[in-house]
């Protein structure tokens, strides 16, 4: 996107009153963004441009529930006027959720590019894993395909210090 | 969990970023395993992070950091606290590390005591390094026309031995330079060069801490933010075209201060504990109408023409909208102006400080607020750690009595106390 010459580093408000771009989930309901907070979204950036007319854009991948959120994170991220301490604060409770949700938002994060959102959801997801063994880790996170003995035996013999 | 992609478990690995953290949670499946492997592309080593860099010996260290480096593909961030160890670390271990990562490496943060030298400049030079952080080393022999740093924007020196030719030279093999901050550097001057000249024309963020010197010449066309913290120098100079917007100074003494004619864009001025010697401070400043947010704390006048009357700051500064004012009202000289029918009329947050407590400070809270007609919020910050005798406490008292008569009148005014 190139921008006028004389325009200043702070956006400006656009000419024509805000275009809204709605979204529709897997599980066929609808939401209202507006286009400014879409545009948070790298996937949703290329598919506006592209389909310049339509402005109803179908995102398979991600359920009614999981949408509404991410609209939520998107448009209150695109708000102008909010203080990093604020914004920080409301994104810690927006993570606050139990653990499928959270994959939830990382996934619809990953598939629609969203790096704020990613980063966020990594970041949770980073500090809970900190200091844990990896049993503990296994536990928490309910993940069933875990190494084999035999293959858990080869990461520690090659990084045994970490073990200690 | 299981089904998020093996590029995200990367991302996730990425934040935990400590290696032993990441090397342990690595072993949880081979997806993960698979996920350091392949996808990890932010890595750290610190002793704060584990003792046991230091504590099982800087050969051993070296060896299990060598191999987990050696585990990864693609590092785009690298992190090597290791100063605080009993033993320095083998030069070529890391020199080793870096060659292996350098292809990628996008940011390096690099504070590592060496048997024998590790030319980063030389290793990292023409490569794509946006972010490098360099913590207790030396720099010599810069080069600029054998590397140069094509990607670098953001650069750090932390207590480096440099010469003043080396640093100039450095900056000019930067050339998408946008930040630079030199802590404590050592810079050393030989008898025939008093004066440190950093000229760069992408320079945005310039900051400066604990150093002493005679002369610094900044020379920076789209320079954004000054900061100087704890610094004495006879001459410091700007020599940019009035793109300054902030300007910070804290515990600064400063002979000669020149920030050039044009203060147009200036938007912060934030000084504090600053000894005003230079003539014409306040005249420098006075002419940014633009000026939104406005500090003066704990200054200290040589000339008692410097000092600033606040009639003076309320006619200059019609955009002023957070005013933070600190001073010593024993000598009743900043009530001076205070008598004037003149406004603040965009101010909506305003501080006042003191360091030692009397009377008077209540009566000037009271006269401020009736400046400041669009008053949102008052900051009261004072020291109170120093009142010890019955009487400074009883000072304090009758100062909080006054407040919340002061309270009761302006209803619609968040009120913060901050005491130190």
């Amino acid at each position: 996107m190139s921008s006028p010459p004389s325009a200043s580093a702070s956006s400006s408000p656009p000419p024509c009153p805000k275009k809204m771009i709605t979204l529709r989930s897997s599980d066929g309901a609808t939401f209202e963004i507006e286009e400014t907070a879409a545009l948070q979204s790298k996937t949703l950036e290329n598919m506006i441009h592209e389909n310049c007319a339509s402005t109803l854009i179908p995102v398979p991948n991600i359920t009614g529930e999981v949408l509404a959120r991410v609209v939520e994170f998107c448009s209150k991220h695109a708000e102008a006027g909010v203080d990093d301490e604020s914004l920080g604060a409301w994104d810690e409770e927006f993570v606050a959720v139990d653990h499928t949700t959270l994959f939830d938002y990382i996934r619809a994060a990953n598939f629609l590019e969203i790096p704020t959102l990613l980063d966020l959801g990594c970041q949770t997801v980073a500090d809970m894993i900190k200091g844990k063994t990896p049993d503990e880790i296994k536990k928490t996170f309910k993940i069933t395909t875990a190494c084999t003995p035999e293959e858990e035996e080869e990461v520690r013999g090659e990084n045994q210090w970490a073990f200690e | 969990m299981e089904s998020l992609p093996i590029e995200v478990i990367g991302s996730i690995l990425s934040r935990l970023a400590a290696a032993r953290d990441v090397v342990v949670a690595s072993a949880t499946c081979r997806k993960w395993l698979e996920a350091r492997r392949k996808h990890l592309r932010s890595l750290s080593f610190s002793v704060g992070d584990w003792s046991g860099y230091r504590d099982y010996g800087s050969s051993q260290a070296g060896i299990w950091i060598t191999q987990t480096i050696f585990q990864t593909a693609g590092l785009e961030s690298l992190s090597l606290q290791l100063d605080d160890v009993d033993e320095e670390l083998s030069a070529s271990a890391v020199v080793a590390w870096l060659l292996y990562t350098r292809e990628t490496l996008r940011s390096l943060r690099y504070n590592v005591r060496t048997i024998g030298d590790v030319n980063i400049l030389e290793i990292c030079g023409r490569q794509k390094l946006e972010n490098l952080v360099l913590s207790h080393n030396s720099i010599s022999g810069v080069e600029p026309n054998y590397y140069r740093f094509a990607g670098l924007k953001s650069l750090s020196l932390s207590h480096v031995s440099i010469s003043a030719l080396d640093l100039s030279l450095l900056v000019s093999t930067c050339p998408k330079l946008e930040k630079l901050d030199l802590i404590s550097p050592v810079i050393a001057m030989s008898d025939a060069q008093v004066t440190v000249e950093v000229s760069s024309a992408t320079l945005r963020h310039f900051y400066i801490e604990a150093t002493s010197l005679d002369k610094f010449v900044l020379e920076a066309d789209s320079i954004e933010s000054l900061h100087l913290k704890s610094c004495s120098l006879e001459l410091f100079e700007l020599i940019g075209k009035g793109t300054l917007k902030h300007f910070k100074i804290d515990d600064v003494s400063v002979l000669h201060l020149d920030i050039g004619d044009a203060v147009d864009n200036l938007d912060t001025v934030d000084v504090r504990d600053f000894t005003i010697t230079s003539p014409k401070f306040f005249q420098m400043i006075s002419k940014s109408a633009k000026l939104r947010r406005l500090r003066l704390w704990d200054l200290m006048f040589d000339d008692e023409d410097e000092i600033v009357e606040i009639e003076t700051i309320a006619l200059c500064f019609p955009q002023l909208s957070h005013l933070s004012l600190s001073c010593d009202l024993r000598d009743e000289v900043l009530l001076y102006g205070l008598h004037g029918c003149f406004h603040f009329e965009n101010v909506v947050v305003l501080e006042l400080g003191w360091t030692f407590l009397n009377d008077l400070f209540s009566d000037w809270v009271k006269l401020m607020l009736k400046c400041c007609p669009n008053l949102k919020k008052l900051i009261i910050n004072g020291v109170v750690s120093d009142l010890k005798t019955h009487e400074e406490r009883q000072l304090l008292a009758n100062f909080t009595l006054a407040i919340v008569c002061v309270m009761r009148e302006y209803v619609n005014i968040e009120v913060v106390f901050v005491y130190k």
